[in-house]
């Protein structure tokens, strides 16, 4: 894969991967904004209102006529959050020209609609469409508050939210429900110039065009991004782990108990190496894991457990769905599990099942487009370089020292459970 | 083997059938790192009624699904664990006409499909184990029980069909299940789990005659798959009208649908199923003026969605999402249907989603994962998949035009509500 990086303006940059593999290109935009309370919610509606129209075309049937007739390309908005790091923007996915009958240029097209979508969206006297910004509105509390209906989701965030409570990490990233209802279009119009002035944006692109190509047409589609703004991020913030585990327990009509227990390490490093990633698929993350094998299998307390790491934010999250009788039991098992591990209780074939589990995900990451330009993206943000490849190689040298370090770092902070009421 | 070439799609497929039976088809994908195995029964979550040794039995809703989970189950090991020992990725589903078994890793592939092509051809079943497994089992079922989504279908499916098995969900329930022997295991495992029965799809950069060799050596003859009991033949009408729930739910959810009518012959189901997506994104996709109006006057969001999905024996047109009013969208969604015309401005919203079928199936094409998956399902539903772009060309306008009037009328509809507490 032959990979390029273009400074297109400052603080905007294009990497290019160019191979032949595919059937699709993918092509993406993606502004970085500071994870805040503020404007979680501006963000949201922001990206939902843009994908509504652009000044060429209006609505969203003009928008779907045209990227129908781009043979089901889609450009769609996206969001993805990295510890306190907010990435928004548009993510296409279109068929390489190569299969497709006739000349088309597709690339050309699908790039400049993003342009499109991105800066010159449907207006009225210079402002967002109001008609636009309160239906979008209205939608955003509907799916804000819809967050309910999954409860195990619910479960996460509610952890959350109480954990990092104080810290931008505990907003929740599609912002609140009533907040939504009450943003008014010139307020966001002044929010979305300064998102366009004033973030760092990346921009990806994986297919079988050449480099020099796809820079000068995102050159092009992105002339008119108003320059000026400082394009910079804030550090992302590490609080200190501390007090001793706290516990809540809420009460909702289920029928199965969720638990969710999130814990933060002690120090950090590693972000940028697959060390934390081999901990997780140890002790939680894949189906030879400990809580998988042990918690699950062995003792039949849930359906699901499972770990997952934010390795921005380096916090860990377990949960579990569970009978409602079966709280410490579980909790204890978990325990159990983390605390073998920190004292370097590893069996060799467990750890070499870890470390290929990991590097195998790495390397069939390299068979999707879009997972190639987001771990692209995560490592950029981390400062570092390096690629699937490199990475799947370094899983395979974790050593057990090194998980019985990582497991021994992590502390739990609070235990979150949702249970059925009491009967009245 | 013999080779096939699709040159306009950029795939060549292997295909072959082992001594015993069983069907083989191998996708190379060379440069791609992942390789992947797919290894499935016809035998599904709807299969319940059968002639076992020549008499009609019924089995426990959740029986096939539960033959799954126990499946891993190997004398003196869990193939499960053998799997990730070898870094690969193991995982397997059922559904309401097939159970799968699949495996992906970026290395050691013939050890990994050895391992695949033994497992599930090997039924080991202890009481005990057994047992066990309805611990974790009635998690899954009410970790189910508590999704809307799946309770406002499941509330569909059920009035809808008046016997058909799709009624009850796949997992069954912890009543069902609690039925469930090792014998019965036993039985449905050698009444479906033979070659005639299976198919086996790979994909990835791999050697064809190695899968091939694999295949001849480890699975094992045997006889053809029973006959199955799907229910009495129904009417076209719903069995019920409405079907409404309480539930911790923010605002109501809702799913709607129409029972299709059914073809035997694979090939015409296939083409008939591909006519119906396309007439349902004609009516009610994004880029429809039904859609746009119900957009924007705020009775659907971006939850809305609808299309078609079939089972053994049927199929059922759909429209779900989240939303105050689902009775006004039914309203206006068999208002809508009713008026629709075939005029030119819905001829060019028609060749354009022709040409969005064509460039969404290449894209497809790129997964691994997803090439084996969708080869076997239209192997069992006896159509060829790679015919896809053709079938859908030549699909009329005036059938889409009929389907539409036919289909989604006002007495065929059902309406399923889960609301608010």
């Amino acid at each position: 894969m032959e990979e390029r990086v273009y400074s297109l303006f400052p603080g905007v940059n294009l990497t290019t991967l160019r191979t032949d593999r595919f059937h699709k290109g993918y092509f993406s935009v993606n502004l970085l904004r500071a994870l805040s309370r503020e404007n979680a919610t501006r963000n949201a509606l922001l990206m939902s209102v843009l994908r509504r129209g652009t000044r060429a075309l209006p609505d969203m049937e003009k928008l779907s006529e045209a990227m129908d007739q781009l043979f089901g390309a889609s450009v769609e908005p996206m969001m993805r959050q990295m510890g306190e790091t907010l990435s928004i923007g548009f993510q296409a996915v279109f068929p390489d020209e190569r299969f497709l009958p006739g000349d088309e240029d597709m690339l050309s097209k699908v790039i400049s609609l993003t342009g499109e979508m991105l800066l010159d969206p449907a207006t009225h006297g210079g402002l967002l469409r109001d008609e636009y910004v309160r239906s979008e509105g209205q939608n955003l509390h509907d799916r804000v508050e819809a967050e309910i209906n999954n409860k195990r989701g619910y479960a996460i965030e509610r952890m959350r939210e109480l954990m990092f409570a104080g810290e931008p990490y505990g907003v929740y990233p599609l912002g609140g429900a009533e907040e939504a209802l009450r943003i008014r279009n010139q307020a966001l119009t002044k929010f979305y110039r300064e998102v366009l002035a004033a973030s760092p944006v990346e921009l990806y692109y994986c297919g079988s065009a050449q480099g020099d190509r796809v820079a000068e047409l995102v050159r092009r589609a992105l002339r008119d991004l108003p320059g000026g703004g400082d394009r910079s991020l804030p550090e992302q913030g590490k609080a200190a782990a501390g007090s001793e585990m706290r516990h809540v327990t809420e009460e909702m009509d289920v029928e199965q108990g969720n638990l969710v227990i999130g814990f933060r390490r002690r120090r950090s490093g590693d972000a940028a190496h697959p060390t934390l990633a081999v901990f997780n698929e140890l002790f939680g993350g894949g189906p030879a894991s400990r809580l998988f094998l042990n918690v699950r299998e062995k003792r039949s307390l849930c359906y699901y457990a499972g770990s997952s790491i934010d390795r921005y934010k380096e916090v860990m999250l377990v949960s579990a769905g569970i009978g409602f009788d079966r709280l410490e039991e579980t909790e204890e098992a978990i325990f159990q599990e983390l605390n073998d591990l920190s004292a370097g209780n590893i069996a060799p074939d467990e750890l070499e099942t870890a470390r290929k589990g990991v590097a195998n995900s790495y390397l069939s990451a390299q068979d999707s487009p879009g997972a190639i330009c987001a771990f692209r993206m995560g490592q950029g943000l981390l400062g570092a370089g390096g690629d699937l490849r490199q990475f799947a190689e370094a899983a395979l040298q974790v050593t057990g020292e090194d998980v019985a370090r990582i497991a021994a770092e992590f502390q739990p902070e609070l235990s979150y459970f949702l249970r059925k009421g009491a009967p009245e | 083997m013999n080779l096939k070439d699709y040159p306009g799609c950029g795939v060549r497929m292997w295909e072959g059938t082992t001594a015993a039976g069983l069907p083989v088809f191998v996708f190379p994908m060379p440069g791609y790192q992942t390789k992947y195995a797919f290894f499935a029964a016809k035998y599904g979550g709807c299969d319940r009624r059968f002639l076992l040794d020549g008499n009609w039995t019924d089995t426990p809703a959740g029986i096939a699904h539960y033959l799954e989970h126990k499946m891993f189950d190997m004398p003196g090991y869990n193939a499960m664990e053998k799997f990730s020992a070898l870094g690969a990725d193991p995982n397997a589903y059922t559904a309401s006409g097939m159970t799968g078994y699949l495996f992906s890793c970026t290395e050691r592939f013939d050890e990994c499909l050895e391992e695949l092509l033994r497992y599930v051809t090997t039924p080991y079943y202890t009481a005990e184990s057994v047992a066990k497994e309805q611990g974790i089992i009635g998690q899954e079922i009410r970790m189910g029980e508590d999704d809307p989504f799946r309770r406002v279908h499941q509330n569909l499916m059920k009035a809808l069909y008046r016997s058909h098995p799709v009624r009850v969900s796949i997992a069954g329930t912890v009543e069902s299940i609690a039925e469930i022997t090792p014998e019965t295991l036993y039985d449905c495992h050698r009444m479906f789990y033979t070659p005639s029965n299976m198919v086996l799809c790979c994909a990835g950069d791999i050697e064809p005659e190695r899968v091939m060799e694999l295949a001849e050596q480890l699975v094992p003859a045997g006889k053809e798959a029973p006959e199955r009991d799907y229910g009495e033949e129904e009417s076209l009408s719903p069995e019920k009208v409405r079907a409404e729930e309480k539930m911790p739910v923010s605002m109501p959810i809702f799913e709607l649908g129409a029972k299709l009518a059914w073809n035997a012959d694979g090939k015409e189901w296939a083409r008939q199923m591909i006519l119906a997506d396309l007439g349902c994104d004609l009516l009610l996709g994004k880029g429809s003026p039904l859609y746009s109006e119900m957009y924007d006057s705020g009775l659907i969001n971006q939850s809305f969605s609808a299309g078609v999905y079939d089972f053994p024996r049927g199929g059922i047109f759909y429209a779900d999402g989240r939303c105050a009013d689902p009775m006004a969208v039914l309203g206006r969604i068999a208002d809508g249907a009713e008026a629709f015309r075939m005029d030119a401005s819905a001829r060019a919203r028609l060749e354009r989603l022709k040409r969005a079928k064509l460039g969404r199936f290449l894209m497809s094409l790129d997964s691994p994962e997803d090439i084996p998956d969708a080869q076997a399902e239209s192997w069992f539903g006896g159509w060829e998949r790679m015919t896809y772009p053709d079938l859908v060309q030549n699909v009329a306008e005036e059938e889409v035009g009929a389907f539409l009037r036919d289909t989604l009328r006002t007495e065929r509809l059902s309406l399923s509500v889960i609301n608010p507490l």
